[in-house]
């Protein structure tokens, strides 16, 4: 069963800067036919709601469906039962303004930095006029001006997933999905990229959904944190983090962090448990 | 690979797939003789009656031994001497650097064009098709071999070393099987192109053999006999790389 | 090894040197006799010999007819060789009856169908077109569903995300991501092409390098014969360096070797 949330967290952005999309997920079920016939029901019944422009995390066990769930919210994948909508209106198939930076290298190699962040703008039907401008400052605002010109190969792994983060962002999206996309580094630079992550979440306004099985991540980033079970995938519960807007990773070393990582942990670990012993 | 949907694709692991590949070239092989009739290709029935009278009677045993003991002899100069080079090569850096792009253009030679080297030094008879067999097989050992023992993980000799297991236990138990796999396949490919190369060698040498047979069923036009022969050999060649591929597997763990 | 040592002995170095020490050696033994004439002529008259074909225009005529060969059967097992890869790779079924078929069709001694070639063909350049495409294809066919394979699900994402029409996936997505196996295919095409064809003049002995190979060991033209061989040596040599700098240019190291599956 999850829990909705009745309340905004304080901090959180006045509803109407219309630059958030609002996302509500009602009933969502995915089910697989494995090779011998039987059925596995991945995630659900999920419900979930976003408010427009706010941060939210999702944690969960190894298995739980979080990538399918991601799939289903940025439309690249249909759910069997329930549907997703934004903004009120129910969407199949990737919508408008909707940005996933996944976990694992999306760079094109054969094509330069700078030719990457601009790929999408590139294919729009009508290229926007200031497709240059908008280039160089998410390449800018990524810190990878410097690398414009270098190809992919060039750079290590979290520069890799900047400049990934830069051609999603090129596209101003209105609802950014990020499943894990900090996975593959350590964790100094994770933390870095975590308070990057809330720089451009406060410039863009847009909803954000992360995906990450990093407690800390979770607690420290987000407006609400919801907990899945282990398969199938369900919200078990959702808390606010309280946390202002102009929030950092700082927030680490106040003992609201503790208790709320420590509640994290209460609820999620016998999840992981049955994850484990499932043999995800 | 994640399953996609629920009404996606099902992987599937039958090995069923090789008896309906069979099934197929045995069903297409039967519609080509008969659309170009008996006098342009034998078709199955025919090629497998001719194939059973070869084999049982006695009058071309002589010819498949030969072809055989040729063959075997090949494979071991192959497969002995490719490794032993492929370990050489493999774990000294320097000399596989230059080993490797020289080996590398020879392969692609065709080497029939030094077939007639070969005759001319070893004259005609067995040694002649030994070294052809050779020549073709044992370079890709040597290739694979040097490239699976460069790309070895360093985790398995650092996980011997931390069980504190003598080199040669290591080597034994860890280094080997963890390369075995790599190595059949190189074997794989060293055992089609030996039998290749020893057939070919027999094609021209004139002396006894599975070759030799079928460069005489050509000019006799004898079709039943080619496509006997052709038969054979593909049934070896296949049995022999299918055993050699479940070898690997059970190195591989897949 | 001392970093002065090091720079001058670089692998490419040893590797130049080793061959001219062969070919040295060679000569010197050709030339004391130590080497009968009949067996083997000096290097440097290899050479010789290469040249004079060269000039010898029913010979050059031999030479282009094999190139003409190798080149129909290449360009035959690359269209063929794709479009087949392609289907493969789109309908799973077809690709589960194949796969025994492709990784056995290496193991197979492909002279066999020499005979059923002829007989389709007649004689002339066509059985041994067709011998060089059967023996070329299957490497363009794994080749190419190797590449499509091995396009890496994160970039297909990203193009559904980014809402791209089938076309513009195939063109800015497949293509660039496909290219470095692909030039692979194309390499390992070349050179099955080029053994094909001259095996297949060989044996049969009617045209082309192959033949004219076979017809000067059989009257005893040593210094002629080794001058054709020297001529499809450098041939191969040639073609695979070509393709070894567009491999690099497009693709990085991407590793040679066998076209069996899984190669």
């Amino acid at each position: 069963m999850s829990t909705l949330p009745t309340k905004l967290p304080a901090g959180a952005p006045a509803s109407g800067t219309g630059v958030g999309l609002r996302i509500e997920a009602t009933g969502l079920v995915r089910r697989y036919t494995r090779a011998d016939g039987t059925v596995l029901q991945a995630l659900g019944p999920l419900d979930l709601a976003l408010e427009p422009g706010e941060f939210f995390s999702i944690v969960g066990p190894s298995g739980c469906g979080k990538s399918t769930m991601i799939d289903i919210l940025s439309g690249l994948a249909s759910p069997d039962e329930g549907s997703v909508s934004a903004d009120g209106v129910p969407y199949r198939g990737v919508p408008d303004g909707v940005g996933l930076v996944l976990q694992e290298d999306a760079s094109f190699p054969w094509l330069s930095v700078r030719d990457n962040v601009a790929f999408g703008l590139k294919r729009l039907a009508r290229r926007p006029a200031d497709l240059a401008e908008r280039v160089d400052h998410a390449l800018e605002f990524m810190g990878l001006a410097d690398f414009a010109n270098a190809r992919p190969a060039q750079l290590s792994g979290g520069m890799r997933q900047r400049m990934c983060i830069a051609r999603t962002l090129v596209l101003r999206p209105r609802f950014l999905l990020l499943d894990e996309p900090f996975g593959a580094l350590d964790q100094q630079t994770r933390l870095l990229m975590g308070d990057e992550l809330l720089r451009i979440w406060r410039e863009t306004g847009a909803t954000v959904l992360l995906i990450t099985h990093s407690l800390d991540e979770a607690a420290m980033l987000s407006d609400r944190v919801g907990i899945m079970s282990a398969r199938p995938g369900r919200l078990l519960e959702v808390l606010p983090t309280g946390w202002t807007r102009e929030r950092d990773s700082t927030v680490a070393s106040t003992p609201a962090f503790g208790a709320l990582t420590g509640h994290l942990w209460e609820r999620l670990r016998g999840e992981s448990m049955k994850s484990m012993r499932g043999g995800v | 690979m994640k399953l996609s949907s629920s009404t996606g694709r099902r992987l599937s692991l039958r090995p069923g797939g090789g008896v309906a590949a069979a099934v197929l070239v045995v069903v297409l092989w039967q519609v080509a003789a008969l659309a170009l009739g008996h006098d342009a290709l034998a078709g199955p029935v025919p090629a497998t009656q001719r194939l059973f009278a070869i084999l049982s009677g006695a009058r071309y045993r002589p010819e498949l031994l030969a072809t055989l003991g040729s063959f075997l002899l090949a494979l071991a100069i192959s497969w002995c001497g490719g490794l032993l080079l492929a370990a050489w090569f493999g774990t000294r850096r320097f000399a596989g650097e230059v080993a490797e792009p020289l080996l590398v253009s020879f392969y692609a030679i065709p080497k029939v064009t030094l077939y007639p080297i070969v005759l001319l030094i070893c004259g005609l008879g067995m040694g002649s098709k030994v070294t052809f067999g050779v020549l073709h097989g044992i370079v890709p050992v040597i290739l694979v071999g040097m490239a699976a023992i460069r790309n070895l993980k360093p985790v398995y000799a650092r996980t011997a070393r931390a069980l504190s297991l003598s080199p040669r236990a290591a080597l034994v138990h860890v280094l080997l099987p963890a390369i075995a796999p790599q190595l059949l396949t190189g074997m794989r490919v060293g055992l089609s192109l030996t039998l290749l190369g020893t057939l070919i060698g027999e094609m021209f040498g004139g002396e006894r053999g599975v070759g030799h047979m079928l460069v005489r069923a050509i000019n006799l036009a004898d079709n039943d006999t080619i496509m006997a022969l052709a038969l054979l050999l593909m049934v070896f060649a296949i049995a022999a790389n299918w055993s050699l591929g479940r070898v690997a597997s059970r190195f591989s763990g897949s | 090894m001392s970093t002065a040592a090091r720079t001058w002995l670089r692998p490419s170095t040893v590797r130049w040197g080793l061959v001219i020490a062969v070919l040295a050696l060679l000569e010197f033994a050709c030339r004391a006799g130590l080497i009968a004439r009949i067996t083997m002529v000096p290097p440097t008259t290899m050479l010789d010999a290469a040249w004079q074909v060269l000039a010898d225009p029913a010979l050059r005529t031999s030479v282009l007819t094999t190139l003409e060969e190798v080149l129909i059967a290449a360009v035959l097992s690359i269209v063929v060789g794709i479009l087949a890869g392609l289907c493969l790779f789109r309908l799973s079924w077809l690709k589960r009856l194949a796969d025994p078929i492709l990784s056995a069709w290496y193991a197979v001694p492909v002279f066999i169908f020499y005979p059923v070639m002829i007989v389709l063909f007649g004689i002339g350049e066509r059985p041994i077109i067709a011998i060089s495409f059967v023996f070329a294809v299957a490497s363009m066919v794994l080749s190419t569903v190797t590449a499509l394979e091995c396009i890496p699900r994160a970039l297909l994402k990203t193009a559904r995300l980014m809402r791209l029409n089938p076309l513009q996936r195939f063109v800015h997505i497949w293509l660039p991501a496909a290219l470095p196996h692909l030039v692979v295919g194309l390499r390992l095409v070349l050179a099955y092409s080029l053994i094909g064809t001259i095996a297949g003049e060989f044996i049969l002995s009617s045209i082309g390098i192959g033949h004219d190979i076979a017809f000067s060991y059989d009257n005893f033209m040593t210094a002629r014969m080794y001058g054709l061989i020297v001529i499809v040596i450098a041939t191969s040599f040639l073609l695979n360096y070509l393709l070894s700098l567009l491999i690099g240019r497009l693709g990085g190291s991407v590793r040679v070797l066998k076209g069996v599956s899984g190669g």
